[in-house]
């Protein structure tokens, strides 16, 4: 058994990047800490997802 | 055969160079924008990987420390502001250098747990698996990844980092615990002393999986650690300096440890020339990063000894090279003792396959002028075991597979130190002009 083509689709694809796009903006305006601090979280949970299905982002952030 | 993440770890080769090369521009890019100790060290539009390999000059670790020594404690190496930072880790310092201290973003860490979920899900370690790190972690980077690795895919984490080592074995034997990481040198202290606690590790526990990681080791440790655990032993290996795990070996080819090509690019340079040397030629690694953010690596010379070889070698599936062997063993490790070239593993592999041998230690002196190899041998009584004669069979088998007569002496009991981090490796104690 093999899960080798086991890739998102486009549409996961698209879904994965808005999360992070949309996250990212949240973060950036979001002055409730805790809230802050679970999308920074978050962040950087999709941004090693993105990046292991070769999706391509400048995820450098600062 | 399953993946972590299976496009990254089966793309075409010629997609995952160019998807390097890239990440490499991207991360210069970063690197020249925030890092003062970059900026200085990198030349601007490198074209391709062959002008980036002949342009950029290769980084040791005297650079990083002296870049440190500007201002304490990460000096101009980060490529971002510290206070961004969410962990801090630093190497062992030993040998009276200063340590190398780096700080990480939480996108770095995430990334650097990724490389440990990447390498334990390719071990076999599944989300129904329970877990134990049997390592004391600190500010020691090693194996805070696997802690977080095995939370990150689900499987069920007994800490045991502040533990001692019968109340680990206790645990591993009351939980049914299935996964382990230690070091090679830890995993027998284990063996040890489950024996003196009357405990057959291979029938009373149920260890399937043992990521023994951290430090060069010989094929008689693996294959002694593999019986009496009955489990399957894993090399993997990560540097503080790198952030996270750069190999780790396939279960489908013993000893072939897969370089994580997604988070990093390892060239293979000769020891001397500095030119690279060929798949199937030793060399030293130099590593390149491609995803941490913070502190960023580019032609890190890690004194590394391997031999790397064509993904194609192995039947996995994989397009990623791999190291045979892991690493070899380090360029610092190898002394010429009368014009015999030894290295710690060499000693390891003929000491460890006498089975009255619990514990040993090496040292390097000078004897009325000559340089000899001591070895101090802790015994453990076996069936039919004879100790009285065994330094003098060590020293025959030294002689027939090294080339050089050892003094081999018998030691106390509970003298010699026992390690859970790097075992020191050979004890030199010539003085220091004589050395290597």
């Amino acid at each position: 058994m093999t899960n080798a083509h086991s890739y998102l689709s486009t549409e996961q694809e698209a879904q994965l990047l808005g999360a992070y796009t949309d996250l990212r903006e949240l973060a950036s305006g979001c002055e409730v800490p805790a809230v802050r601090a679970a999308v920074n979280v978050a962040l950087a949970e999709l941004r090693t997802a993105l990046d292991g299905q070769a999706v391509e982002f400048d995820y450098f952030t600062a | 055969m399953e993946y972590w993440n299976p496009k990254a770890e089966t793309m075409p080769r010629a997609e995952l160079e160019a998807w390097q090369w890239r990440k490499l521009q991207r991360s210069l890019r970063h690197a020249r924008s925030h890092s003062p100790f970059w900026r200085e060290r990198l030349p601007d539009e490198i074209t391709s990987m062959e002008d980036y390999a002949a342009r950029v000059p290769l980084l040791y670790k005297s650079d990083l420390l002296a870049a440190e020594q500007q201002a304490p404690p990460y000096g101009t190496w980060p490529s971002i502001d510290p206070v961004r930072g969410v962990r801090h880790h630093q190497t062992s310092g030993t040998s009276g250098n200063p340590p190398v201290r780096t700080i990480d973003t939480a996108g770095d860490w995430t990334w650097s747990t990724d490389t440990f979920c990447t390498s334990l899900y390719a071990m076999g370690v599944r989300p129904h698996h329970k877990g134990m790190v049997a390592f004391g972690y600190g500010l020691f980077m090693g194996f805070w990844g696997m802690h977080y690795a095995l939370e990150r895919m689900g499987c069920t984490l007994v800490p045991a980092g502040g533990l001692d080592s019968r109340t680990r074995i206790q645990l591993l034997v009351d939980y049914g615990i299935e996964v382990v990481g230690l070091t090679p040198s830890y995993a027998m202290r284990l063996i040890e002393t489950a024996r003196e606690m009357g405990i057959d590790l291979a029938k009373e526990a149920n260890v399937k999986i043992i990521l023994a990681g951290a430090e060069p080791r010989s094929n008689f440790t693996t294959r002694t650690i593999e019986e009496a655990f009955g489990a399957r032993v894993f090399n993997a290996a990560g540097t503080t300096e790198f952030g996270g795990v750069f190999m780790f070996e396939c279960p489908s080819r013993r000893n072939a440890c897969h370089i994580i090509e997604p988070s990093v690019i390892e060239e293979v340079l000769h020891p001397e020339t500095k030119q690279p040397v060929g798949y199937g030629e030793e060399g030293v690694r130099v590593t390149t990063g491609l995803a941490r953010e913070g502190m960023q690596l580019f032609r890190h010379w890690t004194e590394d000894l391997v031999v790397k070889r064509p993904w194609s070698a192995c039947g996995c599936g994989r397009t990623w090279d791999f190291y045979d062997g892991g690493i070899i063993r380090r360029v610092d490790d190898m002394r010429k003792i009368r014009g015999v070239s030894v290295t710690p593993v060499m000693v390891e592999d003929v000491v460890r396959a006498f089975d009255e041998v619990s514990e040993f230690k090496t040292s390097i002196r000078t004897v009325r002028g000559l340089d000899t190899i001591h070895i101090d041998v802790e015994t453990r009584s076996v069936p039919g075991g004879e100790t009285a004669t065994l330094p003098g069979r060590i020293a025959e088998q030294f002689k027939r597979e090294i080339g050089m007569h050892p003094e081999v002496e018998l030691a106390a009991a509970g003298s010699l130190p026992r390690q859970e981090w790097k075992a020191a490796r050979f004890h030199d104690e010539r003085p220091l002009v004589s050395q290597h």
